[in-house]
């Protein structure tokens, strides 16, 4: 009973008694108009803009697949170097390494070494391919760092393999010194 | 009642087109009310203007997701609810020290009672007074449900409490408020 009392105590009062500060509906009105003026202003340039843009896109669009297929020299694009500068350095700096690691494994070429550098030949010819489907994997992938990734560890891959190679003819020729001087002991 | 429904019906439907003469008087209609629920739940007089149109504003961009499941008072009054409980956590987490205007309406309660309306109107500061000098929780959970109305099931949704935690704080809550305002008359 004396909840019911308790209750109905709080029934037939009006506790809104409160006024916000002088003003306060102006205050509003310039907020209000503030966040009507707004969304307006931008869809009125979308909509002149969208069918300029679109135009815009469906022509770049056009020329991009163009050049695509009228010059081929465009496929060098889709290497690490047209990523940013860093990259461009980066490769740089591996095919140069990559090269100067092939003309060393070309002068040790001879009758001992044959199978081991056809080999090595063989294995780099992999890793190229997996390279050439990487190239292809970063334009689909939107530039993937991924990818970018897997690129570079190719490129690792290739510069271990032929230091691999190239320690293993060492040890090739510094066996038969070796076994040639244990003969004469 | 019936014709003032319709009415709010018709205002809603444009407010849906974006009629701005139509979000006016939906503010002139229901700003007391929830500038009211906003400083009961915050306690601050400048942060609950603030609270009170930004929730407008909020309900006008989002007038597409009001259904009509429930009166749009109500739906506005959950936004503002909603808006006012995550200031209220804010100025809590950032320890804020309360400001209390308690000189803004000391011209009127000094002057003496006459009409029945400053009767009642006395009647109730004595009671919010009664009910801020209550612990933090049970005076948010009372003003939830004797002052806004909200159920238990309500109260833990926005209070982000559970069931039986919010049955037996507002029962205490209550037993301690009558408590205080019998001291008083006594």
């Amino acid at each position: 009973m004396k909840d019911n009392k308790f209750n109905e105590l709080f029934e037939d009062l009006n506790f809104d008694i409160e006024e916000p500060d002088q003003g306060h509906k102006e205050r509003f009105f310039r907020k209000l108009e503030q966040a009507s003026a707004t969304p307006e202003k931008e869809q009125k340039i979308r909509r002149l803009w969208a069918p300029v843009i679109s135009i815009a896109a469906s022509l770049a669009l056009v020329f991009f697949l163009l050049g695509e297929y009228m010059s081929p020299l465009n496929a060098a694009n889709n290497d690490l170097a047209s990523i940013s500068p860093e990259m461009k350095q980066t490769q740089q700096f591996y095919t140069g390494l990559i090269t100067r690691e092939l003309n060393a494994l070309n002068e040790e070429i001879g009758p001992e070494t044959e199978t081991i550098i056809n080999d090595a030949l063989e294995q780099m010819k992999k890793l190229e391919m997996n390279y050439a489907h990487l190239e292809k994997d970063l334009i689909d992938s939107g530039r993937d760092d991924r990818v970018i990734h897997a690129m570079i560890q190719n490129f690792q891959q290739r510069i271990d393999l032929l230091n691999n190679v190239l320690t293993q003819i060492e040890e090739i020729k510094s066996l038969k010194n070796q076994s040639h001087e244990n003969n004469i002991i | 009642m019936t014709p003032t429904i319709t009415h709010i019906k018709d205002l809603v439907e444009r407010c849906r087109k974006g009629d701005q003469r139509a979000q006016m008087e939906i503010y002139e209609r229901y700003y007391k009310a929830m500038y009211n629920t906003a400083l009961r739940i915050t306690g601050r007089a400048a942060e609950a203007e603030d609270i009170m149109q930004e929730a407008f504003l909020r309900a006008f961009t989002k007038i597409d997701s009001f259904k009509g499941n429930s009166t749009f008072g109500a739906w506005l009054k959950r936004i503002v609810v909603n808006e006012s409980i995550t200031a209220y956590n804010k100025i809590i987490r950032l320890g804020e020290v309360s400001y209390n205007d308690e000189l803004k309406n000391e011209a009127e309660d000094s002057g003496a009672a006459l009409n029945e309306d400053d009767r009642k109107n006395a009647k109730v500061r004595r009671i919010l007074e009664k009910i801020k000098s209550l612990k933090e929780n049970y005076r948010l959970g009372l003003t939830l449900h004797l002052i806004e109305g909200y159920d238990y099931e309500e109260i833990c949704e926005i209070m982000n409490i559970s069931y039986a935690n919010c049955r037996t704080m507002i029962s205490r809550a209550k037993t301690s408020l009558r408590k205080k305002l019998q001291d008083d008359e006594g």
